[in-house]
């Protein structure tokens, strides 16, 4: 039994082995600078200065590092609660057995295909305060707009409508998932009587929640990593309300090229992200199912 | 189940005979280049002939024969060397730029150039990675906000030795305004790739719509402030606002907005804040008025969409401060009438920032002297008016740039008069925390742009703010 | 209301009317009825999405035919007054030759995928599968390498690199992709994992090597999560932004998303021909898509042979 048990386990370090050569030689490297830099100062023209625990010492005292977590989260729950749900119907919609479907799902994913400058350029259009396309919507019912991304209030609700219109790869990813259920289980649940709503909850969820976890895991760690879209949006305002954690590390490290306190905010956000996974993989146990364990 | 595997075969092989069809192109780009030219149906792009509409081969081969080049007593390398040379360009000056490298080669055989780009918002990133790697190019563009940053860390090469090996350098052609950016304990740094003024841009079409007199010479920022008033009109798509931009935190903030009524943003040394001062709050509540009380001025909202669209440029505002490098674009336009005139004056005198980049040698580069022949030759009389921008730093190309680019001699003469008489480097910030002191005014300020605070609490937090940061412009 | 018929299933299954409990025959008029009704929602829902998740690609076509004076209107104009076809020619090879940036794309790109594929079902497959002490360990640090900002590994990685020589090559852009990522790497585990045991165990039993397991059972069962992979592998690759930035350092070397990067000055951007050069640009990406997708409308079910 020992035996069989050290040969899986060689053949598990086989099998893994281009992944784990590949961390060794060019992650782990870069990985262990990237903690030594952070007890550095660093401007990359000078060779780095020791600096001790200062870049913490400064992190904890940055009113403007804790307004960008308080936003981070924000974004982060905002995206991850309506794109993970949204994105779901909109998987469950294109997996009809409907003409065109290609067509439309083509056109669904247009939004993560299309220039970077063209999105920001339309939206900027249609969320703008005076004669932006949804404004004027809500003006014909007699509803005063927001200002939106002029607004300190609305301006991270308006970066989610964003990012979730923005998010087919996870109707991808879902629309991949929904192909591995058997269809005897729908067949044996109807003759069970089930309408379409228990089948949804006794069949879909549970034979999707490992794509369902793997979506909402790796949905808050892009967000909470994520600052394309808020870079070219908003740039942080107005006044600070989407400085989001991670341009603000942008920002030191490639704008201020001041790496050590770069490195510090990373660390940081290393720890916020694996905090949320790490509850996410506990709770796991209570609601996705494997086949496997 | 088998169309399945088949479409995932597809999408396998597909993958897998790109980089077939990719090699077969590279063989077919090197056969190009050797034998024929790429047909494109507009016209030619042949790698021995680079052109495009904006600048034909033709044009530029007429233009280099009628010019001719400083003599220097740097010496020419005795064998083939090769230069690397990193400059932010787009599509248009990239054009240029390879047609002066190919000419440049013509006179100088022995020097190779390697010719590295960048968008002007990817350059720094791009260029302090290579820093950190080791290998610089030997010639650089350099931001005025950059290079003294460069200049502490020991990056770039003195350039007065090769200046006072060349007798052709007309230094008198160079205005000293735009030299104090690239200047350092009496040793100079950089030369200015371009070099401009700021002026008061008007929208003529409008004013005769409101029937009011041009801006002129006469005109102080009362008399600005009060026309922008009138000139506002309209509202959403339609609005015209009086003067644009609206005053906010810059590296020029100070030189255009408040050194004309005796305050500043930073001390001229850029160690200490100085924009909670009371003339400073003063002058800063009356730009804000302009907006909030007068809507002169586009908003927050608005400039969100316009920065990319500018009210100048696309004619809903009446008056605008800008660089002269606009006018390239300006006098292409035919969508309004446009006039410009002199800055206005202040209680405290006129200003206006004269502002630009430099090309510079890096320290680290082996090949100094051809790196010198280079940045000689291109930033020479000639080479300004053979790359034919709006904003040349020698002021002998200005007249004949104007005129090729169709700028009205008289604006041109006009710059040339601006940078004579009061353009100054005084009062923008270059010094290393600039973009940290800029970006971290920038939220405050936009809080008081918003109404949500008051002028003296926004001025009086960023000088809080600021403050601390500008430890780092005591640059050793 | 259409969640009941979905599952890739056809023909009777999906067109029965979602029964309420307890359930009650419908006569087939009814049914049929319902299942119009079912049908007639969907469309309207997808093509309410399309007019949404099209608006983009209108403007860049919309833009791309704009004249030079058209580009600067304010407000902006939607539809320019003629179409300029010459901005695609113009874009593409009026100035600086995007063939060539186009074909270095494609090579980066399509060896990435490669590498992306081979690297990363074999991890996938041992992380979903099978049982090591490290295991766990293992897994830990893979999902670790997902969490720590790539911003500030950069750097460290550039050094790295620029020691190898490997500056102003595609090799670092193209390497490291053969070492598999940690997101797909992840993703395909959790499709792995949904495949029933008892298909391993019945194969185990007749002798498979777990190659052969992976090959003939858990490869042909994750087709769409691999299409997924490759299209997402394609478009991360064919988009590549910073990297390219700082390791691709001569401008002929460049890929697309470095040559688009041309069209703006520091002062103004030329969106006509931009926008008529990020269209060619993205064609392949929409091929692409289009054949991944079609592995989601045949649907690897696995009627009859999940045993339960």
């Amino acid at each position: 039994m020992t035996t069989l048990a050290r040969r899986e386990a060689r053949r598990f370090h086989l099998f893994a082995s281009p992944w784990l050569i590949g961390f060794v030689v060019f992650t782990a490297g870069p990985i262990a600078a990237a903690i030594v830099v952070s007890f550095m100062d660093w401007n990359l023209l000078r060779s780095p200065s020791w600096v001790g625990l200062a870049n913490y010492e400064r992190m904890f005292a940055d009113a403007e590092f804790w307004e960008s977590i308080e936003n981070t989260v924000q974004y982060g729950v905002g995206y991850v609660v309506l794109g993970v749900t949204f994105t779901f119907g909109m998987a469950l919609l294109l997996n009809q057995p409907l003409r065109f479907q290609g067509l439309f799902r083509t056109v669904m994913y247009m939004p993560s295909v299309v220039s970077g400058l063209a999105t920001a350029l339309l939206w900027l259009n249609i969320l703008h305060p005076d004669y932006g396309l949804i404004n004027k919507v809500l003006a014909t019912v007699g509803i005063q707009g927001p200002g939106w991304l002029a607004s300190q209030e609305w301006a991270i609700p308006a970066l989610v409508l964003m990012a979730v219109w923005g998010a087919g790869n996870t109707i991808v990813i879902y629309l991949a998932g929904l192909q591995g259920i058997p269809k005897t289980l729908y067949e044996a649940a109807e003759i069970d009587g089930a309408g379409w709503w228990r089948r949804f909850w006794s069949v879909t969820v549970p034979m999707m929640s490992p794509v369902i976890f793997f979506n909402v895991v790796t949905g808050f760690i892009g967000a909470l990593q994520g600052y394309v879209l808020i870079l070219a949006m908003t740039e942080g305002g107005p006044g600070n309300a989407t400085m989001v954690l991670g341009l603000y590390i942008y920002r030191h490290a490639f704008v201020y090229f001041d790496m050590g306190y770069a490195a510090a905010l990373s660390w940081a956000m290393f720890a916020v992200i694996i905090a949320v996974t790490a509850v996410q993989f506990a709770l796991a146990r209570r609601w996705v199912h494997y086949e496997f364990r | 189940m088998e169309m399945n595997r088949r479409q995932i075969l597809a999408l396998a092989a597909a993958a897998a005979t790109m980089p077939v069809i990719a090699a077969c192109g590279g063989d077919t780009r090197q056969r190009q280049q050797a034998t024929a030219p790429v047909k494109t149906g507009l016209q030619t792009l042949d790698p021995n002939r680079p052109g495009n509409e904006t600048w034909p081969f033709a044009e530029a081969e007429a233009l280099n024969d009628s010019l001719t080049w400083p003599r220097t007593n740097v010496p020419e390398p005795a064998a083939k060397v090769t230069i690397t040379v990193a400059t932010t360009s787009d599509i248009i000056a990239e054009v240029r730029n390879l047609q002066f490298d190919h000419f440049f080669r013509k006179r100088h055989p022995n020097i190779e150039i390697k010719r590295e780009t960048s968008t002007f918002d990817g350059f720094l990133t791009k260029y302090m990675a290579q820093a950190a790697g080791g290998s610089l190019p030997d010639v650089m563009y350099n931001h005025y906000s950059w290079t003294q940053n460069f200049i502490a860390n020991r990056i770039l090469t003195p350039l007065d030795d090769f200046i006072a090996r060349s007798p052709e350098f007309a230094a008198d052609d160079l205005p000293e305004a735009g030299l104090a950016y690239f200047r350092r304990d009496g040793a100079l740094y950089g030369l200015p790739t371009d070099m401009a003024p700021k002026l008061l841009y008007f929208n003529k079409d409008l004013f005769d719509k409101a029937g009011l007199k041009y801006p002129d010479e006469s005109w102080t920022f009362d008399t600005m402030v009060e026309t922008a008033r009138k000139l506002k009109s309209g509202s959403g798509a339609t609005k015209i606002y009086g003067f644009s931009p609206t005053a906010k935190p810059a590296p020029d903030l100070a030189t255009v907005f408040l050194l004309p009524f005796g305050a500043r943003f930073l001390s001229a040394d850029e160690t200490r804040v100085e924009i909670n001062s009371p003339e400073a709050v003063r002058t800063m509540s009356m730009w804000l008025d302009l907006l909030l009380k007068d809507g002169a001025t586009p908003s927050l909202a608005e400039e969100l969409l316009l920065e990319k669209v500018d009210p100048w440029k696309s004619g809903h505002a009446a008056m605008h401060i800008n660089g002269a490098w606009i006018m390239t674009e300006l006098a292409k336009q035919k969508a309004f009438a446009w006039g410009a005139t002199h800055v206005p004056k202040g209680p405290k005198g006129r200003f206006s920032p004269a502002v630009g980049s430099a090309l510079v040698i890096t320290e680290g580069s082996r090949q100094k002297e051809a790196a010198w022949l280079y940045i000689y030759e291109f930033l020479s009389s000639s080479g300004y008016r053979f790359r034919r921008i709006s904003a040349p730093a020698r002021q002998s190309a200005w007249l004949p740039n104007a005129e090729a680019l169709g700028i009205p001699a008289e604006t041109a003469e006009l710059v040339k008069e601006i940078l004579a008489d009061y353009a100054t480097s005084e009062g923008v910030l270059r010094l290393p925390a600039t973009k940290k002191a800029v970006d971290t005014a920038k939220p405050i300020w936009e809080r008081a742009l918003l109404g949500k605070i008051d002028v003296k609490t926004a001025l009086d937090e960023i000088a809080a703010k600021v403050g601390p940061l500008l430890a780092e412009n005591q640059i050793a | 209301m259409l969640v009941g018929s979905h599952g890739g299933s056809h023909g009777g299954s999906h067109g029965r009317a979602p029964a309420r409990k307890p359930p009650r025959p419908l006569t087939a008029t009814q049914a049929e009825r319902v299942r119009r009704a079912q049908r007639a929602g969907a469309y309207v829902l997808l093509i309410a999405g399309t007019v949404v998740f099209v608006l983009p690609f209108l403007w860049m076509i919309t833009t791309s035919l704009k004249s030079d004076a058209e580009n600067l209107a304010f407000p902006p104009q939607w539809l320019p007054d003629s179409f300029h076809w010459e901005n695609f020619v113009r874009g593409w090879a009026g100035s600086l030759d995007y063939t060539t940036f186009m074909l270095n794309t494609v090579l980066i790109t399509a060896l990435s995928v490669l590498g992306n594929l081979i690297s990363c079902v074999l991890p996938a497959y041992a992380f979903a599968r099978m049982r090591a002490g490290a295991a766990t360990l293992m897994f830990g640090a893979l999902m670790a390498t997902m969490m720590i900002p790539r911003e500030i590994t950069l750097v460290p990685k550039f050094i790295l690199f620029s020691k190898l020589g490997w500056v102003d090559t595609y090799l670092p852009l193209i390497v490291p992709e053969f070492f598999g990522v940690a997101l797909y790497v992840f993703l395909l585990r959790q499709f792995f994992t949904t495949i029933p045991q008892e298909l391993i165990d019945a194969a185990r039993i007749d002798g498979a090597s777990e190659l052969r397991i992976l090959w003939r059972i858990m490869l042909p069962l994750s087709k769409p999560a691999l299409a997924a992979i490759c299209l997402f592998s394609f478009v991360g690759n064919w988009n590549q932004y910073l990297e390219s930035v700082i390791y691709i350092r001569t401008t002929e070397k460049f890929t697309l998303p470095l040559g688009l990067g041309l069209f703006t000055d520091q002062y103004a951007t030329q969106y006509n021909q931009m926008m008529a050069v990020a269209l060619i640009a993205m064609m392949p990406i929409v091929i692409i898509f289009f054949i991944a997708q079609k592995t989601f409308i045949r649907g690897v079910t696995l009627t009859g042979i999940a045993g339960r």
